[in-house]
């Protein structure tokens, strides 16, 4: 049996939702374990991400990254020249985020129109959460808003419920 | 009949493609796939991928595979599954496995279709008065425009007793039907049955086997006592390739009789809270009617014994809770252009790592166009089981169906509990339900079950109104995860 975090109701393994009281039962945040991506076996367990400043040495400069959705297939290849932006297109505002995961039923999974952004630096990749609503986690480490952290390359993040793979080449 | 796999549809690429057309399409989808992910042996897309490759680029192959393929393509209708995951751990307890199965019409078959064979069943009781029989016989002039010259149309009015308004009859002039419907006249109770029965009769003059027979019940009340009897005219009509479908107007009428009424022919029921919606409904169900390739289609569930079948609902073109008679569920009409879904929900025994679990899915669907009546076919869905915790991550459109059919008997919940009396009970779950459709981003929905919620605490139960729009805003919410629009949010 597994437990719902938010009622604690057990349900049989491979239960999506919470039958009592909605939650989804995957991927969640401590749960990671329960449910890793098809390409995460060769990776190590997940680290601690470094924050900037602390424990990031300097690194050899990277000039693309790669972005692969699982759940929709799609892979994003995208200049790591200026900051990145990720988030949902907004036509309203005029808003469009160069890494826009709207296509990969993104409104669905709680990605917001402003959610994070990539960063180049002299010190490395960063990944900065823009205070999205459904926050972003590095290797299943919820980040705290506006502070930067080390992307490495393989890495696994999620973006409120959408799960990307980074690759810096 | 063993699926053969459409590699051409694997790489997304035109059958007569060309040799370099192939290697290109198989580099690029390739490459799509991590370093990681590129071994054959446990990377199921990428098997198909190499698979793919291998048979097109050899001519001789090519050449087989084709014959076959071709052998294949005189198949029926196209079956497509998704699971929430193809492989499973060892395990002692049961486990559960989702399953998004998506039948639709053969691409060389899309512009198929038939003539309509259409009885609309009217409620003219009193309570109909007004603007209500007004809407009604708008929908009704409505429908004798929107049919063709081949389609047959005949209308039916009941209150206590059944009154033949317009009887079936091929070729007849649309002045004389629009004159029989304009003298409509309210009065009188509600026994559906007298109507059904009627409209029963008059589809069954035409020659069935060529037509898409329909009956379509428009009604405002509820029936008394004569339920049991539409349940077996309904099941007996379903046999004989007449499907129901149901619309509810108003607030007095059973939901779950509805329901019940177009389950055995894989149907469609709803609610019409404002009389003025019906128009819309009509338009909709006559255009879908003048597009079934595939009638009378149905889903039988021989399981092996390690696994139970816990729940079947049906996504698209529309939600609809399926009746489960004997192993089988009349899933209803495949339309030509739009494909229709069902979500199951099983639960799995599987103890021993190493075996391989077959679910078999065996269909029987009658197509006119192919001749074919009661034509049988089969399709299976395997799943490992391995040892320790395998990856899981299933396809987002599965997770996404089991989500909204999770919030739907969410709400069916909270209502039996609101029900039987405990509205703290209900209450506590309205309020979960509210706070999962805003995360899902149903702001408005969201906001109608909080006023539903409140009124609830206050009064101890919900309104006659809020409880229907709710109930049938839900379960739509499960057809959007097939037609995925982004305009939506």
């Amino acid at each position: 049996m597994i437990r719902c975090d938010d009622c604690g109701t057990a349900q049989p393994p491979g239960t999506l939702y919470c039958s009592e009281c909605g939650k989804l039962l995957l991927s969640e945040p401590g749960k990671a374990q329960e449910a890793p991506l098809p390409f995460t076996d060769a990776l190590e367990p997940p680290h601690a991400p470094p924050l900037l400043g602390r424990e990031l040495t300097a690194r050899e400069a990277v000039s693309t990254l790669t972005v692969v959705i699982p759940s929709s297939g799609r892979r994003v290849e995208l200049a790591l020249d200026q900051e990145i932006q990720v988030g949902r297109t907004d036509p309203a505002n005029n808003h469009y985020p160069a890494l826009d995961l709207t296509e990969d039923q993104g409104s669905v999974l709680g990605v917001s129109r402003m959610h994070a952004s990539i960063q180049p630096s002299p010190e490395g990749v960063l990944l900065v959460d823009e205070g999205s609503a459904n926050g972003t986690y590095l290797n299943g480490f919820h980040l705290p808003p506006q502070l930067p952290y080390a992307l490495r390359s393989g890495d696994e993040v999620r973006f409120g419920r959408l799960l990307v793979h980074t690759f810096l080449e | 009949m063993q699926s053969l796999p459409n590699y051409y549809e694997v790489l997304g690429i035109s059958p007569e493609a060309s040799k370099e057309e192939i290697l290109e399409a198989a580099r690029t989808l390739g490459e799509r796939f991590p370093e990681e992910a590129r071994d054959p042996t446990t990377n199921i897309a990428f098997r198909q991928l190499v698979q793919a490759y291998e048979i097109l680029s050899d001519p001789a192959k090519r050449r087989l595979y084709d014959q076959r393929l071709r052998n294949q393509t005189t198949e029926l209708l196209t079956v497509s599954m998704l699971g929430s995951r193809d492989t499973v751990g060892r395990s002692d307890e049961e486990q559960v496995l989702y399953l998004v199965v998506t039948i639709h019409t053969p691409v060389e078959h899309m512009e198929t279709s038939y003539p309509v064979n259409l009885c609309l069943v009217i409620d003219r009781s009193t309570s109909m008065h007004g603007a209500r029989l007004e809407r009604v016989q708008a929908a009704a002039r409505l429908a004798i425009s929107r049919l063709s010259p081949g389609d047959v149309l005949s209308i039916v009015t009941f209150s206590d007793r059944a009154k033949v308004v317009v009887p079936a009859e091929p070729g007849r002039e649309s002045h004389q039907v629009l004159h029989a419907v304009n003298s409509i006249e309210p009065s009188g109770g509600t026994e559906i049955f007298q109507g059904l029965l009627a409209g029963v009769r008059e589809l069954v003059k035409i020659p069935l086997s060529r037509y898409t027979n329909h009956l379509m019940l428009l009604t405002d009340g509820h029936t008394y006592g004569d339920e049991e009897q539409c349940l077996n005219l309904a099941r007996e009509a379903a046999q004989r390739g007449i499907a129901f479908s149901a619309f509810g107007i108003g607030t007095d009428w059973n939901d779950s009789f509805l329901d019940e009424l177009v389950a055995p022919s894989g149907g469609y029921s709803t609610y019409i809270e404002d009389p003025t919606e019906l128009i819309d409904y009509l338009q909709k169900q006559l255009q879908e009617l003048a597009t079934v390739y595939a009638k009378s289609v149905n889903l039988m569930l021989d399981l092996p014994e390690q696994v139970v079948c816990k729940d079947v609902f049906k996504l698209a073109p529309f939600a609809q809770p399926l009746a489960f008679d004997e192993r089988e569920f009349s899933l209803g009409a495949v339309e030509s252009a739009r494909p229709l879904s069902v979500l199951l929900e099983l639960g799995l025994h599987a103890p021993e790592a190493g075996e391989t679990i077959k679910i078999p899915l065996r269909f029987r669907a009658t197509i006119p166009a192919q001749m074919a009546r009661d034509r049988r076919f089969e399709r299976s869905f395997p799943v490992r089981v391995v040892p320790g915790q395998p990856a899981f991550n299933p396809p987002s459109q599965v997770v996404q169906a089991v989500q909204m059919l999770n919030l739907y008997r969410m709400n069916e919940k909270a209502w039996e509990e609101a029900q039987a009396g405990d509205a703290q009970a209900a209450t506590r779950r309205m309020e979960r339900l509210g706070s999962r459709l805003l995360e899902a981003g149903h702001d408005r929905l969201a906001q109608e079950v909080m006023a539903e919620t409140r009124r609830l605490a206050q009064v101890g139960t919900l309104s006659l109104e809020g409880r229907k729009r709710l109930k049938y805003e839900t379960r739509s919410l499960l057809t959007r995860t097939i037609f995925w629009n982004e305009d939506d949010q």
